[in-house]
């Protein structure tokens, strides 16, 4: 009989994103494969439970058989509960097998390193997981795709209780990505329990025990028989793709147009149109999808966006002044440096706008106008009550900001992925304010529920 | 052929400098003697070697001049007062060895950020000994007799050779010297993968506090005295061999042949200056200039 290795009894569980999860059962027994799948993105929580740890707000976690009272990184590392995703760490000052074997609890007994010991054993460790690579070369020459198989086998070396792997298929193409398969398949064979979460399920179903559905945080369904998850698939697929083709339809000409327009990194060249007052969602279908999507639009080659009205076309062809064109840029990742803390509510919803409030600075007289418009910023008595700069009303300062601001443009970054269901309502609310006030709106979320919901278009 | 291309490349600055140099050195200043060349070199590459040690597993370190100092005054106070001369050696590596003890505790520990650190231990240092010394610092010219009739110029280079081969081994053939690379490289990463980061920190400023000891004994013996700012001269040069042999401030690379090809070159330098005539601060300018030019390279290469 498998024993068991972790198991979560009614468990909610908050992240560090203040994202929650609710009620989760789920048990792993070694070399048991549970594949994780979630249309709203909310199946990555529990994956990066195991990455980044959470807070435990109901329930209970037992790893073998004894009940943790935390739930981090380090207990699960101790519990040799390990989380892989595509941001691997090597060292690169060492070789390939040094990093095998160096990275690692070692005795501080051991003085003399015996370099050719450590080749032949990795080269060994290499060939038993199908990998060809050199065991002296450096790391920093490796593609993300051989780093994850990398670490892969340095922690079935380790003897990994359990595996959580978190978006491989995205480093991976078609020849990697079996080799990742027979490596994985390798690990499960040894005993070692696996947990994958990955935004293509389809490749892992060979490998996967059941199917595990999570939606809105919670675990609404298990698939052990393979078509019925299939069948559920499609039907999803089909929706997304019926909503595209809506949005196409739905695209009108108007005399006011912002284009953007750039190269990715492959010499692709991109480019979409928004119009003001409109909500656009640019889909993508991983969060790694998405930050490369962000990444290439940010930073990509020929950037150039043109701006039309009636009368003029303006062209900006340097991000670095976005602002200067009235475009704003709103991410989560970034949304705690946003702020000044050293700053009253008010001057930090105030300080992007005092060049347009008055020129000189002095916005004193302007500021008391300004925040006599109730309709601007409904819930600022609410916010200055409470005080301080808690997680809610961080995302109320910061949206007031941005209404105030009254940008052309505004790219929105997993600010709603985020929130939790009660701050996506109110945000959602205040974006199509924003919106009938005529600033353009570009969501790039990760959590397509609300997204869809929201948009007047989908690319 | 390709090895020594291959070295070539990496220390193309070191060999570019190698290459003006010596022939600047050899048709410019022909009254320097062998002794002085010897003498120097043999300090500077002590020096590097542990100032790199140290930049290797993570620690900017501005005290090193200061501590040898300290150390080397301590000793002669002691010396004055009677104390036999193996007995001061090992003195100046206990004081060494404690001052790199606190490095270790301090920066691994309790992550201080190391240049701020070692600036204030540098103070401090400094401080203390010119209150325990006058400014003309101790004498005690006997030290010099003893040193050429016990150690001399063979017992120098010895010594030298010694600190090249335990430092090529520690940094190639022991755990620690690849526990010191991930230190420099990725310090909560080595955390993460289990290692007792404290106890690797403090092991190799120990092992670099022998380095500095080692040096700090041939300065007394040399000169015959010490002061408050004995070691002062070496910090910059010390430094600048360091960046010039490819150890990199950003920690975790480095070679002993880069370490002692810096040293060489920096010693050149100074000996072509100084027999051309030139003052001491252009020489200060240079060391400034070279290692913002080694900086800069080394940003961009990572």
């Amino acid at each position: 009989m498998k024993r068991e290795l972790l198991r979560f009894t009614d468990v909610s569980v908050r992240n560090e994103n203040q994202e929650q999860m609710h009620q989760i059962n789920l048990m792993f027994r070694e070399g048991e494969c549970h594949l994780l799948w979630s249309e709203d993105g909310t199946g990555r929580m529990l994956a990066g439970l195991f990455k980044n740890g959470g807070r435990i707000l109901h329930g209970m976690i037992h790893i073998q058989g004894r009940e943790q009272k935390e739930c981090s990184r380090e207990v699960f590392r101790r519990e040799k509960i390990f989380c892989v995703d595509v941001r691997i760490d090597l060292m690169e000052s060492l070789s390939l097998a040094e990093n095998m074997f160096l990275l690692r609890p070692n005795s501080m007994k051991k003085v003399w390193f015996n370099k050719k010991a450590t080749r032949v054993r990795t080269k060994e460790l290499l060939s038993h997981y199908g990998l060809e690579m050199d065991a002296g070369q450096s790391v920093d020459s490796l593609s993300e795709a051989d780093k994850v198989l990398l670490s892969l086998v340095r922690l079935a070396d380790q003897h990994a209780k359990m595996l959580v792997v978190h978006n491989l298929s995205f480093v991976c193409n078609r020849q990697k990505m079996a080799q990742l398969l027979y490596v994985l398949k390798k690990i499960k064979e040894k005993g070692t329990a696996l947990l994958i979460y990955d935004r293509h399920p389809e490749f892992f179903l060979d490998l996967a025990d059941d199917i595990v559905l999570v939606k809105g945080g919670t675990i609404v369904k298990k698939y052990c028989d393979r078509k019925q998850f299939e069948q559920h698939r499609e039907k999803y697929e089909k929706t997304i793709k019926e909503e595209r083709q809506c949005s196409a339809v739905r695209e009108t000409e108007s005399s006011a147009s912002y284009c953007f327009r750039w190269t990715d990194r492959f010499g692709n060249q991109n480019n979409f149109t928004v119009f003001p007052g409109e909500i656009l969602y640019l889909y993508a279908e991983s969060r790694e999808e998405q930050q490369r999507l962000y990444r290439d639009l940010l930073e990509g080659n020929r950037f150039e966006i043109l701006l039309t009205n009636d009368t003029r076309t303006a062209v900006c062809r340097k991000v670095q002044k976005l602002m200067k064109y009235r475009i704003g840029f709103w991410g989560a990742d970034q949304i705690e440096k946003e702020l000044f803390h050293n700053l009253s509510i008010r001057e930090n919803i105030l300080m992007p706008s005092m060049q347009r409030i008055s020129r000189y600075g002095f916005y004193r007289n302007s500021e008391k106008f300004i925040f006599s418009s109730r309709d601007l910023m409904e819930g600022l008595d609410e916010i200055e009550s409470t005080g301080g700069f808690t997680d809610e009303n961080t995302f109320k300062i910061l949206c007031y900001r941005w209404k105030l601001f009254h940008p052309r443009v505004l790219i929105i970054h997993n600010i709603l992925s985020r929130s939790d269901q009660k701050m996506k309502e109110w945000l959602s609310g205040q974006f199509l304010e924003m919106a009938a006030r005529g600033t353009a709106l570009i969501l790039l979320e990760v959590s397509e529920e609300t997204a869809l919901e929201l948009a007047d278009r989908v690319i | 052929m390709k090895k020594i291309i291959n070295i070539a490349d990496s220390y193309k600055i070191c060999f570019l400098l190698l290459l003006f140099l010596m022939p600047a050195y050899v048709s410019g200043i022909p009254a320097v003697r062998a002794s002085f060349f010897v003498r120097q070199i043999t300090v500077m590459i002590l020096l590097t070697l542990g100032v790199s040690l140290e930049l290797i597993g993570g620690t900017f370190d501005l005290a090193f001049a200061a501590q040898i100092s300290f150390s080397a005054l301590m000793a002669m106070v002691c010396m004055m007062n009677g104390c036999p001369l193996w007995l001061v050696c090992i003195m100046i590596c206990v004081i060494n060895a404690a001052l790199g003890c606190l490095k270790g505790v301090l920066l691994v520990g309790l992550l201080m950020p190391s240049i701020i650190f070692t600036l204030a231990l540098q103070a401090i240092l400094t401080n203390f000994s010119a209150g325990i010394a006058p400014n003309s610092g101790i004498v005690l010219k006997e030290l010099q007799s003893i040193y050429r009739e016990r150690m001399g110029m063979g017992g120098e280079i010895l010594l030298v050779l010694l600190g090249i081969v335990a430092a090529f081994l520690f940094l190639e053939f022991t755990y620690y010297g690849k526990y010191s690379r991930m230190l420099g490289e990725n310090l909560s990463l080595a955390k993460e993968s289990g290692l007792k980061c404290m106890q690797i920190s403090i092991i190799v400023h120990l092992f670099a506090s022998l380095f500095f000891s080692s040096a700090a004994i041939l300065l007394m013996l040399q000169t015959g005295s010490s002061n408050a700012s004995l070691g002062e001269n070496y910090l910059y040069r010390v430094l600048t061999a360091a960046f010039l042999g490819n150890v990199g401030p950003f920690g975790g690379r480095g070679k002993v042949s880069g370490m002692i090809a810096g040293a060489v070159i920096m010693v050149l330098l100074i000996a072509t200056l100084t027999g051309k005539g030139y003052l001491n601060r252009w020489e200060t300018i240079l060391e400034g200039l070279i290692i913002l030019v080694a900086l800069w390279a080394q940003r961009k290469k990572k």
